[in-house]
């Protein structure tokens, strides 16, 4: 075991000790099985009864610190900040000076964008530091920084939180200077190249993200792999980020070309300059992991439409409302919530995807062949795309528009060795035989970077 | 000193939990010596007859008769739970719901006969009709549907025991040859020569065998689960969604089988129903690391563990 190991658990097990001895002196002792329960369930993935039973905990012990904490935390984990917010408060009324407390409030500031107090709270927490620490900190040249932050891990913490928040106020210049002023970055490092060999040899996913997030802190010359981040980022719903990122690859690349096609991608992908709020935001990746990997269909749609009055012209969320209704088997509503997205945002690429499969599917063909015409008319190298509007072009009787369609399909997926043998067989048999009664395939390839979900 | 009050990590919100006190459940004090215990004075429980039984005269001379005892939930009996449920069902019949989920280990145990009898007596008598039913499921779904000869149960047992615990499969294969032999109507022999075969890489033979299993009991329920997971190893994925919708028509809540169903469904190239399946599995076992990697792939981290991308991560 490595001396630093042996530091973090000695600092884990004093930072136990230290709430501990706070918390005993002030709240009743029969919370622990009550929160034990709530544990038992938020590790089982049961969220909504978790969060159901840290709401009875912290009622039955109001005068509980922990019960408190744990009731705020399990609701900004579900997405419900006004009473996160509210138990937070209590927690800190209870223990104002609680470093972990301090540490949580100042994250769930981050998460609704409040980012001021965010900052305030991270400097309370780094006042709590013994004074050789604080300075050296401050003042330390770059080369002694690892070493301090090494020796003092919630100091990188701070020093990495400040960064996203920067990251995210779109101060790049700033957060730059602070990543090599804390040698978070090192000078003549090619992240860049790093991550594009990890992304290449097929590396662990996270490990490639990290690289990519450090090439755009210190290589701001590095236009592709911003660019990359940026649309990594708008995959995963970070679109506040994701388009910063885009921005600032556009700004930097000397390609007109390029600049063309980044924006377009802020357009069609990212919604051009149509504002999304960071609260907005998280409540939309929030209700999307409800209605995504817990199936709390009735959490969700209240978080989604709760987005949609905070940012209405954000057209993602609708898209998820349509999937709610027509997994409801409310097709109509869906195809509502559809247009209602695209009346939000025009030029919203996967919205107009989204409705022509659909309106496929209720074999409305006229009207989706309308909406996958602009699809792959905003975006050509949409694969799956194309292939759904082959097929409804052959449901219509184009049939030579459905061949030119499905081969231009697989001519581009077949420069990214993606094989969809369904088609191709289907292809085949009807360049032998010429139509047959039966639809062909449509199936959705993920292939590009940027372009896979919402 | 603070210093060492300050959090190390950018706190996730999943790791409140780490701030929590642990409370075991497992130290609930350990059996006190029963046989200071004065039982004398307690009635011992009648047969049908009228006269007292066998076991409640077994029971009083092991200092296990309990007034009016709930032998479920004894937990001052220097028995296991295993135990303490057979109690139950013979000294106190009507209060003996433990034997539900005792029937089912005893039948993951190979005891087949032994779970029916628990069983069956729990299906007619439970007070509670959730009991009841759950009974019958395990009747139906995990055990035989006709009794067992003590002769086969015992060379199935034992045939386990060489495949499991003694990695000796050719002897095993023999065992359950012959506990065929003594019940050829006993599925669960040709289900284990069925894992034999799998075990062997010899795919094919395998699913001959779990056939062969359902062919005699068509509810076997692992042996249905099995021929889904040889058939879709030999890439006949008709057979394969068929054996396992089977499985989810006799269980709609087997984790497993919704995520080999995932994994066969995302294979033949349809994504989003592939997903649904895979987070019906994960929902149900969240412990199926495969299928909630492939999730995360899917739909991005949880997003929900932190404000930022990198803190989420």
């Amino acid at each position: 075991m490595t001396s630093c190991t042996v530091r973090a658990i000695a600092s884990a097990i004093t930072l136990v000790l230290c709430i501990a001895s706070v918390d005993a002196a002030q709240e009743r002792p029969a919370t622990g099985s009550d929160l034990d329960r709530v544990q038992a369930a938020f590790e089982a993935g049961r969220y909504t009864e978790a969060l159901s039973l840290a709401r009875r905990a912290a009622n039955a012990t109001p005068t509980s610190m922990r019960a408190q904490t744990v009731r705020a935390g399990m609701a900004e984990f579900m997405g419900e900040f006004d009473e996160a917010r509210t138990y937070y408060d209590r927690a800190a009324a209870l223990t104002p000076d609680d470093p972990e407390l301090i540490h949580r409030t100042a994250s769930f500031a981050v998460r609704v964008g409040d980012y001021d107090r965010a900052l305030a709270q991270l400097d309370r927490l780094l006042a709590r530091h013994p004074a050789h620490v604080r300075w050296l900190f401050q003042w330390a040249p770059t080369s002694m920084q690892p070493a301090l932050l090494r020796d003092h891990p919630s100091l990188e913490h701070v020093v990495q939180i400040r960064l996203d928040i920067l990251t995210e106020k779109g101060d790049l210049a700033q957060a730059r200077q602070l990543a090599r002023s804390y040698a978070i970055v090192k000078p003549g490092v090619n992240y860049c190249g790093e991550a594009q060999a990890k992304s290449r040899a097929g590396a662990e996913r996270e490990e490639t993200f990290q690289t990519f997030r450090l090439a755009t802190l210190g290589q701001p010359e590095a236009a592709d792999c911003i660019w990359w981040y940026g649309q990594w980022l708008s995959d995963e719903g970070y679109v506040r980020l994701g388009r910063l990122m885009v921005i600032e690859g556009t700004h930097v690349t000397a390609s007109a070309a390029n600049k063309e096609s980044r924006a377009r991608y802020l357009k069609i992908r990212l919604g051009g300059n149509r504002e999304v709020s960071k609260r907005a935001e998280q409540l939309f990746l929030i209700a999307r992991q409800r209605y995504l990997r817990d199936g709390d269909l009735d959490g969700a749609t209240r978080l989604f439409d709760e987005t949609i009055r905070l940012a209405p012209t954000f057209a993602r969320p609708y898209s998820y409302r349509a999937a709610i209704a027509a997994e409801l088997g409310n097709r109509e509503a869906a195809l509502g919530w559809l247009q209602r997205g695209l009346q939000a945002d025009p030029d919203s690429w996967r919205t107009h995807r989204n409705l022509g499969k659909l309106l496929s599917d209720l074999e409305r063909y006229p009207e989706a062949e309308m909406h996958l015409r602009k699809t792959v008319q905003l975006f050509g190298d949409d694969a799956g795309g194309r292939l759904a509007l082959a097929r409804v072009l052959y449901a219509q009787g184009k049939y030579e528009d459905f061949a030119k369609e499905a081969r231009t399909a697989l001519a581009f997926l077949a420069t990214g060795k993606v094989s969809v043998p369904e088609v191709q067989d289907f292809l085949a048999k009807f360049d032998r035989w010429g139509p047959g009664p039966v639809l062909p395939p449509a199936p959705d390839p993920r292939t590009i970077l940027g372009w896979n979900y919402d | 000193m603070f210093a060492t009050c300050v959090p190390k990590v950018w706190p996730r919100v999943s790791a409140v939990w780490t701030l929590l006190p642990s409370l075991s459940l497992s130290n609930r004090p350990r059996v006190l010596s029963v046989f200071s215990r004065d039982d004398s004075t307690i009635p011992l429980p009648r047969s049908g007859r009228g006269g007292p039984t066998r076991a409640g005269h077994h029971a009083r001379a092991r200092g296990w008769l309990r007034d009016q005892g709930d032998y479920c939930r004894a937990g001052d009996l220097p028995v296991s739970g295993e135990t303490g449920g057979l109690l139950a069902m013979m000294l106190e019949p009507e209060r003996a719901d433990c034997l539900a989920w005792l029937g089912e280990r005893l039948a993951d145990d190979g005891l087949a006969r032994l779970g029916r009898l628990t069983l069956r007596g729990r299906a007619e008598r439970s007070p509670r009709p959730e009991i009841r039913a759950q009974a019958e499921w395990v009747l139906r779904y995990r055990l035989p549907d006709n009794e067992i000869p003590k002769l086969a149960e015992s060379r199935n047992v034992t045939g386990g025991r060489l495949q499991n615990h003694k990695d000796k499969p050719t002897e095993a294969l023999a065992a359950y040859t012959k506990a065929i032999a003594a019940d050829p109507m006993f599925s669960w022999p040709y289900n284990n020569i069925g894992r034999l075969y799998l075990g062997w890489n010899d795919v094919a033979r395998a699913l001959t065998w779990f056939t062969k299993a359902l062919e005699v009991n068509p509810n076997h329920l692992r042996a249905q689960f099995n021929q889904g997971f040889a058939a879709a190893r030999l890439g006949r994925y008709d057979e394969a969604f068929a054996a396992y919708n089977c499985v989810l028509t006799m269980n709609p809540t087997d984790a497993h089988a919704h995520a080999h169903v995932g994994w066969l469904v995302l294979k033949v190239g349809r994504q989003s129903d592939g997903l649904r399946e895979l987070q019906v599995a994960v929902r149900l076992e969240p412990g199926l690391d495969d299928a909630r990697r492939f999730l995360d792939a899917q739909y991005g981290r949880e997003a929900r563990r932190g404000p930022t991308p990198f803190s989420a991560r």
